[in-house]
């Protein structure tokens, strides 16, 4: 049971020109409303088996931050027909894997396990969709498990104290400025009746994707879905609209979070900048980022590599990512790590004076088609796996964006031009739309 | 859905005969001249994986560090390209070339569109064959490797994990961490470097397996073309034999912060030993199989200590070690330490039920599938039961073998790997021991 780490880049979400049939992907779509999206690959007797709830920690109210994955946690320990427990040890059982994990937009459900066990999991993953049984002393317990989480993955980890850090003034005026875990003082104080209202009002066949990839097609699937998700009533209550913020400015000028901690052994160098909402009448210039992030940022031939690298030595780390297809406001992130004793002011001037590069000139022609087929072979890389297929479409269907959208994205990145990539590093990377993060040992 | 239905749903899952799994994937052997692979012939999607082994690893090097540097410079420029041309060269063609040292092998991956086979196969035999160890990679990677280091140094897992090791393997590579130390790293010379490619990159032994967009014949040419010109024997040292601590013995970590960071681990059995799989059935239930697992269920469901906790068989040529870890609150470390001492102790006592034995048993037998429904984890997995010289009938008799443990197996496996002394360490504000158990 995890926190997601939400990237979606458009490595991940290009497609199958490259292939001389892209993946064939069904959808269909329940009387109650719920979502089904079907991934064919028959190459192993095994399917992955996903809900998607539209429900994350941007949905959280006010000084419950945290409930969101709380809840996702209470999903294993219990229902009118499973014990505490019992949910993961049946799926156990039966030869399979399953887990779940919570993000800003979403929460989701997984098992991995032989096609044949298809429709127990159906029948399973219903029964705990409405019939989940919130016992107080189970939760106390639970909430201490998640008081452990949070420590293992922040409270004993400087870097991640500083994203904290760092997103909660990117994001102060919208949910993204609270860590998905929640604040640890409003976890410990969360209980049994903030789950139960949490679930009455999100648990529901028409807030919920059902994902299936494997050896099972599209038939068979909305067959067993019938039987098993079919009987479930619809909430008619769908998740309340959630507002991005328009105006992208967090401060006046280049404002920086310090963290000291003498735990680091390695310094680093960050900046976060807030994007503007994924819209879709645009979908050049959310393009045109994926491409800018692969060159400034994508690996060791990246510029950022080059340059404070391998150029001027400073950096023994470098490097870019976009992460714009969000519910709200979308990153794009850029860091890199000094060497011993390097002066973090230094390296982000070096950084500017690449970011200053790609605003002011063209990239080169070999640059952008390198950064293309990077792009749009991921996808074909992708359908390699069947739980990366799941998760990719899974993820974006719960974030609004339908398979043929995700299909198309290739052709969308094909189109993209220098002149477009000059256009998103001018109108994404502005230093005012952003927080930088410096992560030391000791004051300078 | 209505109740009833469920029911007999569940009735279902009781009735169920054992998991039939399709037959494993269909692995041809072909050899050309001295060598061998184990293949898979599949063209349902345009993408070959490669994965290869060479056995002699960082267990098995004259200075410290020098494997793990090396293969951090086996992707920086080759034959005519610099580092920087070399890796265009294999983004212009979107593949994907990574090496790794552990204690025993050298390993390569590859992956690429298979549009791309010939340059991709060009590209291999280059580094394999013609790496350039320039000096400015060889300057920079050794920074990185620095880095490694310290990453590894702020965690409270890499702490903990180096720690161990260094208390099970004393006086032993086993013990040391891969990248060496900064004084190691600083002392590695070019000539250090290209002596230890030149004895370890050799035919005699590579393990080799592939899966994708590839027939026989052109696995024959690839075997030809990437490997022909490797020398036929390698001329690697093997390392002394290894003689794993005995416990209790317990070491603390002063670290700042709310938890505590627990690893701890057991002198072991190898592959090879008749108590192999009682002690692979045993561990998964005991903390190796994560929700299902006892150590889960005692620590994490029952008493909310901690998030995660888990053990495993850590196997190296001669030296099986049973680890485990978990975290847990700077208060409560001790208490889930003892509940995890007293489930080892109750598993040496009592062993498992019939019931819970012939759960593991479903569980482990199903999910062997779950780790063959891709290409690349197919060559992975190919290529981890090479390393540990298992024949190919093993992907059949594997599940064979798991079936016939019984409970008499399972108690006489945990009274040998569980009976004495545990080697424990604690990184975190308060050190955590081994003091008797009521």
């Amino acid at each position: 049971m995890t926190l997601l780490a939400l990237t979606m880049t458009g490595g991940l979400l290009s497609a199958c020109s490259d292939t001389q049939s892209g993946p064939e992907i069904g959808t269909a779509k329940l009387a109650n409303g719920l979502e089904i999206i079907v991934i064919p690959d028959f190459r192993a007797d095994v399917v992955t088996h996903m809900l998607w709830y539209r429900v994350g920690s941007a949905d959280e109210p006010k000084g419950k931050s945290g409930i969101a994955h709380f809840f996702e946690h209470l999903m294993f320990r219990g229902t009118e027909n499973i014990a505490s427990g019992e949910f993961s040890k049946t799926v156990a059982r039966l030869g399979g894997q399953d887990n779940a994990f919570t993000s800003y937009d979403f929460t989701a459900y997984f098992q991995r396990i032989h096609r044949d066990k298809l429709a127990t999991m159906m029948a399973m993953e219903a029964e705990r969709m409405q019939k989940l049984i919130i016992n107080p002393d189970i939760v106390a317990i639970e909430r201490d498990v998640i008081l452990e989480e949070r420590s293992l993955r922040v409270d004993t980890n400087p870097s991640a104290l500083l994203n904290e850090q760092i997103r909660a003034r990117l994001h102060a005026d919208t949910p993204y400025g609270v860590p998905v875990i929640g604040w640890r003082d409003e976890i410990a104080a969360l209980n049994a009746n903030d789950a139960a209202a949490f679930y009455r009002r999100y648990y529901a066949p028409d807030n919920a994707i059902l994902v299936v990839a494997g050896a099972v097609d599209l038939n068979e699937v909305v067959r067993l879905a019938e039987t098993h998700y079919g009987p479930l009533q619809p909430a008619q209550n769908p998740r309340a609209e959630l507002t991005a913020a328009v105006d992208l400015a967090v401060a006046k000028a280049d404002t920086i979070e310090t963290l000291i901690d003498p735990r680091v052994r390695q310094e680093n160098w960050r900046r976060l900048y807030r994007l503007p909402q994924y819209d879709k009448d645009q979908k050049r210039l959310f393009a045109a980022a994926d491409v800018l992030a692969e060159i400034l940022g994508g690996g060791v031939t990246g510029r950022l590599y080059q340059a404070l690298v391998v150029e001027q030595k400073q950096a023994v780390s470098a490097g870019a990512y976009n992460d714009a297809a969000r519910l709200l406001n979308g990153e794009f992130m850029i860091y890199a790590g000094p060497r011993p004793g390097g002066d973090l002011a230094a390296l982000g001037s070096a950084i500017q004076r690449e970011i200053d590069r790609m605003k002011n000139q063209p990239i080169s022609a070999a640059e952008l088609k390198r950064a293309k087929l990077q792009l749009v072979s991921g996808l074909v890389f992708a359908r390699d796996s069947q739980q990366s297929m799941a998760q990719i479409f899974g993820q974006a269907a719960a974030q609004g964006i339908s398979p043929a959208e995700i299909l198309a994205w290739a052709d969308e990145i094909e189109a993209v031009t220098a002149a477009d990539v000059q256009m998103a590093a001018q109108q994404f990377l502005q230093t005012q739309h952003a927080i930088t993060g410096h992560l030391r040992s000791a004051a300078q | 859905m209505n109740k009833r239905s469920f029911c007999l749903v569940y009735m279902l899952i009781g009735l169920m005969l054992p998991m039939t799994v399709k037959a494993a994937p269909p692995v041809q052997e072909v050899h050309w001249r001295d060598m061998s692979a184990w293949l898979v012939s599949d063209d349902s999607l345009p993408l070959i994986s490669v994965e290869m082994s060479w056995q002699g690893g960082t267990a098995d090097e004259a200075k410290d560090g020098v494997s793990a540097l090396m293969v951090r410079l086996m992707n920086e420029g080759a034959g005519a390209l610099d580092a920087q041309a070399f890796q265009q060269a294999l983004a212009d063609k979107a593949i994907s070339l990574s090496f790794g040292a552990n204690h025993d092998h050298i390993t390569a991956s590859l992956r690429c569109l298979s549009r791309f086979r010939a340059a991709c196969f060009a590209l291999l035999r280059d580094a394999l064959t013609a790496p350039r160890f320039d000096e400015d990679a060889i300057a920079r990677m050794k920074e990185e490797q620095k880095t490694a280091l310290r990453r590894a140094a702020q965690r409270p897992s890499g702490l903990a994990a180096q720690n161990l090791v260094d208390m099970a393997y004393p006086n032993h590579a086993y013990g040391r961490d891969k990248n060496g130390t900064v004084e190691t790293i600083e002392a590695i010379e070019r000539s250090d470097i290209k002596r230890r490619h030149d004895r370890l990159f050799a035919r005699d032994n590579l393990r080799l397996a592939l899966v994708g967009d590839l027939s026989r014949a052109e696995t024959r040419r690839f075997m030809r073309d990437v490997f022909a010109t490797l020398p036929a024997k390698n001329s690697v040292p093997r390392h002394a034999q290894v003689q794993i601590a005995d416990g209790p013995q317990s070491r603390h970590v002063q670290r700042a912060g709310p938890q505590t960071t627990l690893a701890f681990a057991h002198r072991g059995i190898g592959y090879e030993h008749e108590l192999f799989f009682p002690a692979f059935v045993m561990n998964s239930i005991l903390g190796g199989s994560g929700f299902s697992s006892r150590f889960t269920e005692e620590v994490r469901e029952a008493r909310g200590l901690a998030y995660s906790v888990y053990s495993y068989w850590s196997i190296n040529e001669g030296a099986g070690l049973w680890r485990g870890g978990v975290a847990s609150d700077n208060k409560t470390a001790q208490q889930a330490m003892d509940v995890i001492r007293a489930e080892m102790r109750r598993m040496a006592k009592d062993g498992v039920s019939a019931t819970r034995l012939a759960a593991a048993k479903t569980y482990l037998t199903g999910a062997y599938a779950l780790r063959f429904d891709s290409g690349k984890k197919i060559a992975g997995q190919l290529i981890g039961l090479q390393e540990a010289g298992r024949p190919l009938s093993y992907l059949k008799t594997r599940n064979q073998s798991i079936e016939a443990v019984t409970q008499d197996d399972i108690k006489r496996a945990a009274k040998l790997l569980l009976a004495d002394g545990l080697l424990l360490v604690s990184v975190g504000e308060q050190a955590v021991t081994l003091a008797p158990l009521n």
